[in-house]
């Protein structure tokens, strides 16, 4: 009773964001983004030196519609994202470590508070930081691309971290349930005519890209051509902030309520 | 059998809890009350040990009923500031040192860092691992991880201390050590509750058991209060006198003894009905029969037997 | 050495690669045990049950309405029947299966490798090859439960639904290159999987790892086919090697003129996967039964 007078909420929930921050940094999934990312510098390194084939000079286009868009975009974005979310309460599950974090005195919206901070931390700090080099490394060309795709990539990282930390409150095997939802759910639904592929994260972040980056040729192609009907900027930045804010919220009151084994 | 020993002020209530695991129901029906001291949760596999644990420690919500620690809901948070938890297992955060481990957990239960740092040393001393605290955890033994383990549900100086199997992989000497920490505690006023398979590890050590079995509570007191309760269980009591062969038919006309067997050469065996009659009647008997007894033992008044005994009960009522 | 002491070898030896059924067995009821794995064979079996009821809609038509039954099948060639049907409808569960693999390899392997499994197993009279048999035989399984096997259904109905006897006389390759194709994918994945689960237990990085293998390494490819303005660069991508080889065991009719090409360079590459898994199989679980 003498420890409720000394204690402080703010002072605990910070200890849980540098304790996630830390135990996310130092894991092996930091070092499979590193690889990635470093392979993905090494492509565009060798894309933006002019070639005797290809002697033509690179522009920001080529950049936006060959190497970010489809790499950068389709497919290490919601990577990164699921390797740190995904894994942050159920890894503390599995780990059985997460009843430390759920005796103590903290309530648990909070608990899970700051680890979605700790863990958007980082993932942005990974995107962002890993765009603005692969920007960057074309040199002047790079700028115009990532004066596009740096808003898009931090709406959609807050969204892709909402939904795969909500699926790791919900269910033990989180990274499985958030890869099918990355490589399958938004794969598929691309290729499916109607409003079916607006339950899609990547939908609004392409339909934002895509009216944005019209500079930049930036538009739907191959088997999403003529089936891709893009909503307005505006309609997909409201869309993306609604569906962070929800997947936050649900996943407080799911984290609150949930009976952990 | 459900007593409710109260003769301290209740850190924890337990009112009339259930809790269903889908269609298994792992406790059923359970009221106890948890005050300072040492309370010793016993019970086979399966018992419920662990869910009431779990229960208490606002991991899990009752199906039915209400838990309360110091007053608030075990759920909230408000409760866990009273409640320190030495979980089963070996799980931490083992890439952290031992000392790291404990300024994390003091700063988890909100403290300022320099409030973290002096309670971590504290604790270290405390648990007597002040000496390898900077060793990561993955490195230690299973004993030191029970320390650390321990350290870290001391940290915040809880009401109550609840200890899933804590001496599991201790060695003998670090077993004696932890069940003197234990004893300290309870005696500054704090409630430690202990779970164990261990049976005989509670004799020594617990001033209360909690009996659990099949989701019930078997029985709730001291051992000898529970092996008193238990009269239709004869106990056995193993006298030493001087004249076993002249004494052993006397002893026969007592209401309580239902059996004596001479145990050559100086050994009586009696089998008593309740042991708190008996013990007042052979007081007057050895008085006035000049019955030259060195030594009286009972035999089975450990918390194994009286466990088998409750078990025995649970499982054949009639 | 006496007959008879051979003679027990050899029995014991049978025996011992007997074992593998039990043990793909007993890892199989693991992963049907989860919810998830149940979750992503319906998923799986979504495009199973698309073909199935287009196949049987075609049929009809077929009968009914000859003409338009014949557009639709010159509309999309997928559907017509021939070997070209099947081995798309395999590669179209590339995508289900790489994630039902990833879910299964982390249960059927990363948990002996992570908790100790191991230790049961080769306390036995089994060696590190049965035991790798035994559970790339339960991948194997898994694999033909998301292609193979619909894919003979698909065949079946195909068949049934028409001129039985000639559908199938004509097209007996057909039921060859399903299995053949299946089999290349349950072996070279099965390889893979194990090998990386074996190094890589955790599940977040064997997630990484194979995603990257299958998703990232394709995209990779077509981009450094485009920049070193070469055909070469497409061999990184392993779904279109086994594709290409597996095309072949349809009959030269359902292979590519693109693949044709590059059909030995391919077989080169999953040959070299599939060498380079099983090596590295066998030195971690080595490494592994020293450790315990």
């Amino acid at each position: 009773m003498e420890t409720a007078n000394k204690t402080s909420t703010v002072a605990a929930c910070a200890q849980v964001f540098r304790l996630a921050l830390r135990r996310q940094f130092f894991s092996r999934q930091t070092i499979v983004t590193a690889v990635l990312l470093g392979l993905t510098l090494g492509i565009t390194a060798l894309w933006a030196y002019p070639m005797p084939w290809n002697p033509d000079p690179r522009t920001s286009a080529q950049l936006a519609s060959r190497i970010l868009s489809p790499l950068y975009m389709g497919f290490l974005l919601p990577i990164i994202c699921l390797s740190y979310a995904s894994s942050a309460i159920s890894g503390e599950r599995s780990e059985q470590t997460l009843v430390y974090l759920l005796t103590t005195n903290i309530p648990r919206p909070l608990v899970y508070l700051a680890m979605y901070a700790a863990v958007l931390l980082l993932t942005l700090a990974v995107t962002l930081g890993g765009l603005a080099v692969l920007c960057l490394v074309p040199g002047k060309i790079g700028l115009e691309a990532l004066g596009v795709f740096w808003t898009v990539t931090t709406c959609a990282t807050v969204a892709y971290v909402g939904l795969f930390l909500l699926f790791s409150a919900g269910v033990r095997r989180a990274t499985f349930l958030s890869l099918a939802y990355a490589l399958m759910i938004e794969t598929l639904t691309v290729n499916i005519p109607g409003v079916v592929n607006r339950i899609t994260v990547s939908f609004y972040a392409k339909s934002w890209l895509y009216e944005t980056g019209k500079p930049l040729d930036l538009a739907p192609t191959g088997a999403a051509l003529g089936l891709f009907n893009p909503v307005s900027a505006a309609s997909a930045q409201w869309v993306l902030v609604l569906a962070s804010v929800g997947f936050l919220a649900l996943g407080m009151w799911l984290f609150s309520r949930k009976e952990y084994d | 059998m459900n007593t409710e020993t109260t003769t301290t002020i209740a850190l924890a209530e337990v009112r009339n809890v259930s809790k269903w695991f889908g269609p298994v129901m792992a406790l059923n029906g359970v009221s106890l009350d948890i005050g300072s001291g040492i309370t010793g949760l016993v019970g086979p596999n399966g018992a419920g040990k662990t869910t009431l644990l779990r229960l208490l420690t606002g991991q899990i919500k009752p199906s039915l009923g209400e838990i309360d620690v110091c007053g608030h809901d075990a759920w909230s948070a408000k409760a866990k500031d009273h409640i320190g938890l030495c979980p089963f297992g070996d799980a931490t955060w083992d890439e952290l040192s031992g000392r790291q481990l404990m300024r994390v957990t003091a700063g988890l239960r909100g403290f300022t860092r320099a409030e973290a740092r002096k309670r971590a040393e504290a604790v270290l001393e405390t648990v007597g691992m002040d000496d390898r605290a900077n060793r990561p955890v993955r490195t230690y033994s299973k004993g030191m991880r029970q320390r650390i383990k321990l350290g870290q549900a001391l940290i915040h100086d809880p009401d109550l201390l609840v200890l899933d199997e804590p001496l599991n992989g201790v060695d003998p000497v670090g077993c004696e050590e932890l069940n003197d920490l234990f004893r300290s505690l309870a005696a500054q006023g704090k409630a430690v509750l202990v779970s164990s398979h261990i049976l005989h590890e509670m004799d020594q050590l617990a001033d209360r058991i909690l009996f659990i079995c099949q989701g019930k509570l078997l029985a709730s007191g001291s051992l000898a209060e529970i092996r008193d309760m238990l009269d239709d269980h004869p106990l056995k009591v193993r006298i030493s006198c001087g004249s076993p062969r002249r004494i052993a038919p006397q002893l026969l006309t007592l209401e309580s003894v239902k059996s004596v067997s001479i145990e050559p050469p100086s050994e009586l065996l009696l089998e008593v009905q309740n042991p708190g009659r008996f013990y007042a009647e052979f007081g007057e008997f050895a008085a006035g029969n000049d019955a030259q007894v060195h030594r009286l033992k009972a035999t089975d008044t450990s918390t194994e037997a009286v466990f088998d005994y409750l078990m025995e009960r649970a499982l054949h009522p009639e | 050495m006496s007959a008879g002491s051979l003679d027990d070898r050899n029995e014991q030896q049978r025996a011992a690669w007997l074992a593998c059924w039990p043990i793909a067995r007993t890892a199989l009821l693991l992963v049907f045990r989860r919810k998830l794995f149940w979750l992503f064979l319906g998923i799986a079996l979504l495009t199973f049950m698309f073909r199935f009821g287009v196949i049987y809609l075609l049929a009809e038509l077929d009968t009914q309405q000859p003409g338009i039954g014949r557009m639709l099948s010159r509309l999309d060639p997928n559907l017509e029947g021939s070997g070209r049907t099947f081995l798309n409808f395999m590669l179209a569960q590339s995508t289900v299966t790489m994630i039902l693999l990833a879910f299964a390899g982390s249960v059927l392997a990363g948990n002996d490798h992570q908790r100790g499994g191991l230790t049961f197993y080769l306390s036995r009279r089994i060696n590190v090859l049965h035991y790798t048999g035994g559970k790339l035989l339960a991948i194997g399984l898994l694999v033909s439960l998301t292609t193979t096997l619909p894919a003979l259904v698909l065949f079946l109905e195909q068949g049934m639904l028409g001129d039985t006897a000639k559908y199938f006389t004509e097209n007996y390759n057909i039921a060859i290159g399903i299995l053949g194709y299946g089999g290349l994918i349950a072996v070279t994945l099965g390889l893979l999987l194990f090998a990386l689960v074996s190094w890589m237990p955790r599940p977040v990085p064997l997630v990484m790892s194979w995603a990257c293998l299958f998703v990232f390494l394709p995209v990779l490819s077509g981009i450094l086919r485009w920049v070193f303005d070469d055909r070469h660069w497409r061999l990184l991508n392993l779904w279109r090697d086994l594709y290409a080889i597996g095309s072949r065991c349809f009959g030269e009719a359902a292979v590519r003129s693109s693949d044709e090409a590059q059909l030995p360079e391919a077989a080169a590459v999953v040959f070299s996967v599939c060498l380079v898994s099983f090596i590295a199989i066998v030195v971690r679980i080595r490494q592994l039964r020293h450790q315990s």
